[in-house]
C-alpha cells in the first residue's frame, strides 16, 4: 500500500516549501500534485472577491485563466522537486458542493483538463477527479458526465502520445483516471449524490472503461473511494467496498462528524459513545479485498487550523495513523512470516484470534502470567507459563493478545526474548463471534 | 385521492381509545398505524426488561384490544398497518429474552394483526452485522426470524414489511438493515415466490432514509410495487426526531433539507396507491395538549397535499 499525504491545509500557495518539508519530515515520501494548490474550491466562493485578492497578491486567478494552471503550479512543483517529495498522482480542482449554477461547470472543466495535461507531463501515473454535479439533475448525471469523462481520457491519451519514448516507458501501466464518489448538497444537508451508488459506479466504470478500450486509449478508469464522503452519506463502508472492489485504485482516509465535510485527522472525531466514522467497516473492507493501492490522507481541516508550531507533530501522528491502517489491513501478513505462532494472553483477544485466525495460523499454545490458569484448555489450546517461551522452535512468532502490549513486550525483553514479538489486535476484526448468537 | 394514516402512539390511550380515534378522524385521517410496539418498548428490551404483556394468552390480548378495535370502527378509522415490537433479537442478552421475543411476542403480534383486520405488519431486521461481519450474514439471521412468522402471514393473509432502519457509530447514524433497495427487492421477490403468496413487502421510512442520506427517488423506484407501507416523518438529518414534514431547513433560503419533491415524484412514478401514513408520535407530545388536534390536522393536510401531488396525473 502506498501512503500519500494530500497537501490541502498543509501547503500554502504563497510559500509551499515549509508545508512540503513538514510532510517529508513527518515521514511521508509522497504527496499529491494537487491543483487545489493554485485553485482551491474557495476560489469559486465569492468569485469577485477572490479575483480581487488574487490580483492584489499577484497570484493567477485560475478560474479566469485555466490555460495558466501549469504556470500557477510551478512553485509547488519546484519546491517538491527540491525537497524530494514524490508526486505520482494528481488531484484535480473541484467546485464547492453547494453551487447550483450549471455554468460553473464550464469554468471548472477547462481547469480539470489542464490538470490532466499537467499530470501526464509531470510523469504522474494517474489523476483523481470529481464528476460534475453543479446544477445537474439526477436524470442528467450520466448524460452530462459521460462525455466529460471520456474527453478527459482523450486528453490524457493525447498527452501520453506526446511524451518521448523514454518518459513513456517510465510510466508503467495505463494512466489512471480515478473518479471520486460524491455526496450531494440537499439544501444544507449532505446526502448521497452522483457516483455514490455502488451499482451505478460499477455500471459507469464498466461503460467508461469499455469506451476507452474501444478507442485504444492507454487509460484506465477507476474509483477513488473517499471514506469521509461515504460516512457523511451514512453508507455501509464495508458493503460499498465489497461491491466496487475491482475498481478501487485509491482510498481517501479522512474523518468528519458525519455531517460536515471536514478533513479531520482519523480517529479524532469521537463522541462519548465512540468514533463518528465507522472505522471498523473501513478496515474490514480493505482487509477483505487485500487492498494494496493508494491510501491518501486528507487532514485539510485539522492541518489548516492547528497551531502552526504544533503542525509538524500533528503530521507525525497522522503518519503513524496511516501506518496503523496499513498494519491493521495487513495484520495477517505478520502471521505468514512465521513457521509457528504462539500467543500471549488468554482472554477475549486470544479467543478472537482463535475465532478469526486460529484455523489458518494455529498457535502452538498461549501463555498467561496467572499460574492458576497454567494447564487450562482455552478454546482448544493449552495455557502455559511464559517460561515456556524460552524454548520455542525456530522461526516462531509470539503474538501478544492483550492490550498491555508494551508491558508484556518489556517482560519478554527482560526474559531475553527480542526476536519475533508481534502485536495482535481485535478492535477491527472481520467478525465478533458471540456463540450465543448462533442460535438464530 | 390516497388514504391518510397516522400512528396511534400518543394519540390513542388504553384508558379511552375512542377519544383518540375520534381525534384522528376529526383531524382528517382515515387510517391508523397501530403502535403495538409501545406495549413492549425497545428501550426496555435493550435494558433486558421484559414486561408481562405478551405473557397473556391470545384470547386475553384480543379481549384487551377489543375496545380499541371497536373504537376505531366506530370512528371510521381503519387499522391499515401495525408495528411489531422491536428489536426481535438482541445480541448479548440472555437466551430467555430472545426466545420470548421469537416464540411469544412475534406470533402473538401476528395474531393481533389479524384480529385488527390489519393487512400489514412492520418488522425490523436483526442488527447483528457488527458480530457477523457482513450484511449477507445479517440478512440470513433476519430471514431465519422471518421464516418463523411468514407461514402465519400466509395463513392469515398478512404482508410482513421489512423497514429501512439504522445503526450508529458514536453519535452518527448510519445505514442499517434493509437500506439496500436492490437487495431488498430481490429478497422480497424470492421469499414471496418461495411462499407462493405476498407474505413480504417493504416499509419505506422517510426519516430513517433522510438520516443516512438515501436518495428517496432512486430507492422508491427500485422498490416499485414491493413498497406496501410508509412511515412518513421528518428530521434534521442528525437525529431520529419523527417530526412534521417540511419542518427542517438549514439555509437562509429556508427550503426543506429533506427531499420531499423526490418522495412525491417517486410515489407518482411507481403508481403508489397505498396509505400515506405518518409516523409522527413525538409531534403530539411536543405540542401542548390543547393544540394536539390542530397538530394532527396539519399532518392530515400535509397528507392531502402529498396525495394530490402524487395522484394529479391519474
Amino acid at each position: 500500500m502506498k501512503i500519500i499525504c494530500n497537501p490541502a491545509g498543509i501547503v500554502d500557495e504563497k510559500r509551499p516549501r515549509q508545508g512540503l518539508q513538514d510532510i517529508v519530515d513527518a515521514g511521508f515520501d509522497e504527496t499529491l500534485l494537487s491543483t487545489g494548490f493554485c485553485c482551491p474550491q474557495q476560489r469559486f466562493e465569492g468569485m469577485a472577491r477572490e479575483r480581487r485578492i488574487a490580483e492584489a497578491e499577484h497570484l493567477i486567478y485560475v478560474p479566469d485563466h485555466p490555460d495558466m494552471v501549469e504556470k500557477a503550479m510551478e512553485p509547488f512543483i519546484e519546491a517538491a522537486k527540491q525537497i524530494g517529495v514524490k508526486m505520482s498522482y494528481c488531484l484535480a480542482s473541484f467546485l464547492p458542493r453547494d453551487r447550483k449554477n450549471p455554468e460553473l461547470n464550464q469554468i471548472i472543466v477547462p481547469i480539470i483538463e489542464e490538470a490532466v495535461r499537467l499530470a501526464v507531463r509531470n510523469g504522474c501515473k494517474g489523476i483523481i477527479v470529481r464528476p460534475l454535479y453543479a446544477g445537474i439533475s439526477v436524470q442528467d448525471e450520466w448524460s452530462v458526465n459521460y462525455p466529460y469523462l471520456i474527453h478527459l481520457s482523450e486528453i490524457a491519451n493525447e498527452e501520453l502520445q506526446k511524451l518521448d519514448k523514454e518518459r513513456r516507458e517510465t510510466l508503467s501501466g495505463a494512466f489512471q483516471i480515478l473518479i471520486e464518489n460524491q455526496c450531494k448538497y440537499q439544501e444544507g444537508h449532505l446526502v448521497r449524490g452522483v457516483f455514490s451508488d455502488p451499482y451505478e459506479i460499477n455500471r459507469w466504470l464498466e461503460t467508461l472503461q469499455q469506451e476507452a478500450q474501444d478507442r485504444d486509449y492507454d487509460v484506465h478508469f477507476g474509483l477513488c473511494m473517499n471514506t469521509g464522503i461515504l460516512s457523511i452519506c451514512g453508507m455501509d463502508i464495508y458493503e460499498f467496498t465489497m461491491e466496487v472492489s475491482r475498481w478501487i485504485g485509491a482510498v481517501v482516509i479522512q474523518d468528519n462528524d458525519g455531517h460536515v465535510e471536514d478533513g479531520l485527522m482519523p480517529f479524532s472525531c469521537v463522541r462519548r459513545y465512540g468514533f463518528q466514522t465507522r472505522w471498523l467497516e473501513v478496515i474490514r473492507g480493505l482487509r477483505s479485498i487485500s487492498f494494496d493501492g493508494l491510501l491518501i490522507l486528507n487532514i485539510e481541516s485539522s492541518a489548516k487550523h492547528y497551531p502552526p508550531l504544533l503542525r509538524p507533530e500533528m503530521l507525525k501522528l497522522s503518519k503513524s495513523i496511516m501506518d496503523y491502517f496499513v498494519w491493521q489491513v495487513h495484520m495477517a501478513d505478520a502471521m505468514k512470516k512465521y513457521d509457528h505462532v504462539v500467543l500471549f494472553g488468554a482472554g477475549n483477544m486470544c479467543r478472537n484470534y482463535l475465532k478469526n485466525y486460529g484455523e489458518k495460523y494455529p498457535p502452538l499454545f498461549t501463555c498467561d502470567n496467572n499460574p492458576a490458569r497454567w494447564g487450562e484448555d482455552f478454546y482448544g489450546i493449552k495455557i502455559e507459563s511464559p517460561e515456556k517461551l524460552r524454548d520455542l522452535p525456530e522461526n516462531t512468532g509470539i503474538f501478544i493478545c492483550n492490550i498491555y502490549y508494551r508491558e508484556i513486550e518489556k517482560q519478554l525483553q527482560d526474559m531475553g526474548i527480542t526476536e519475533g514479538i508481534e502485536f495482535f489486535n481485535d478492535e477491527f476484526l472481520q467478525t465478533f463471534y458471540m456463540d450465543r448468537l448462533r442460535g438464530l | 385521492m390516497l388514504e391518510i394514516g397516522v400512528q396511534t402512539h400518543n394519540a390513542v390511550m388504553d384508558s379511552d381509545p375512542a377519544a383518540g380515534f375520534k381525534m384522528m378522524h376529526d383531524a382528517g385521517f382515515q387510517c391508523a398505524d397501530f403502535s403495538l410496539n409501545m406495549y413492549l418498548k425497545n428501550t426496555d428490551l435493550y435494558e433486558e426488561r421484559l414486561n408481562a404483556f405478551f405473557d397473556a394468552s391470545i384470547e386475553e390480548l384480543e379481549q384487551f384490544f377489543t375496545p380499541h378495535k371497536e373504537a376505531a370502527r366506530a370512528n371510521g378509522i381503519r387499522i391499515h398497518q401495525m408495528h411489531m415490537p422491536y428489536p426481535n433479537f438482541i445480541p448479548g442478552v440472555s437466551d430467555h429474552i430472545n426466545d420470548y421475543l421469537i416464540k411469544e411476542m412475534a406470533p402473538k403480534s401476528m395474531k393481533l394483526c389479524k384480529f385488527f383486520d390489519c393487512r400489514y405488519i412492520v418488522v425490523h431486521g436483526l442488527k447483528v452485522k457488527e458480530y457477523y461481519g457482513s450484511e449477507a450474514a445479517e440478512w440470513e439471521a433476519t430471514e431465519k426470524f422471518l421464516d418463523k412468522i411468514l407461514p402465519l402471514a400466509k395463513e392469515m393473509e398478512i404482508t410482513v414489511c421489512v423497514e429501512n432502519i439504522y445503526t450508529s457509530s458514536g453519535r452518527h447514524i448510519l445505514e442499517g438493515p434493509c437500506c439496500d433497495a436492490r437487495k431488498a427487492a430481490a429478497r422480497i421477490d424470492r421469499i414471496n415466490d418461495k411462499y407462493g403468496a405476498e407474505v413480504l413487502g417493504f416499509c419505506f421510512d422517510t426519516g430513517h432514509a433522510n438520516l443516512v442520506g438515501i436518495d428517496f427517488e432512486k430507492f422508491i423506484k427500485i422498490l416499485g410495487h414491493r413498497l406496501k407501507v410508509l412511515h412518513i416523518h421528518d428530521n434534521d438529518g442528525v437525529a431520529d426526531l419523527h417530526q412534521v414534514p417540511f419542518t427542517f431547513t438549514k439555509t437562509r433560503e429556508n427550503k426543506p433539507s429533506t427531499d420531499w419533491d423526490g418522495f412525491i415524484r417517486a410515489l407518482r412514478a411507481i403508481g403508489f396507491d397505498g396509505v400515506l401514513n405518518f409516523e409522527t408520535a413525538p409531534v403530539l407530545k411536543s405540542f401542548p395538549e390543547e393544540l394536539r388536534p390542530q397538530a394532527l390536522h396539519m399532518l392530515a393536510e400535509i397528507g392531502n397535499y402529498f396525495s394530490s401531488e402524487i395522484t394529479k396525473d391519474r
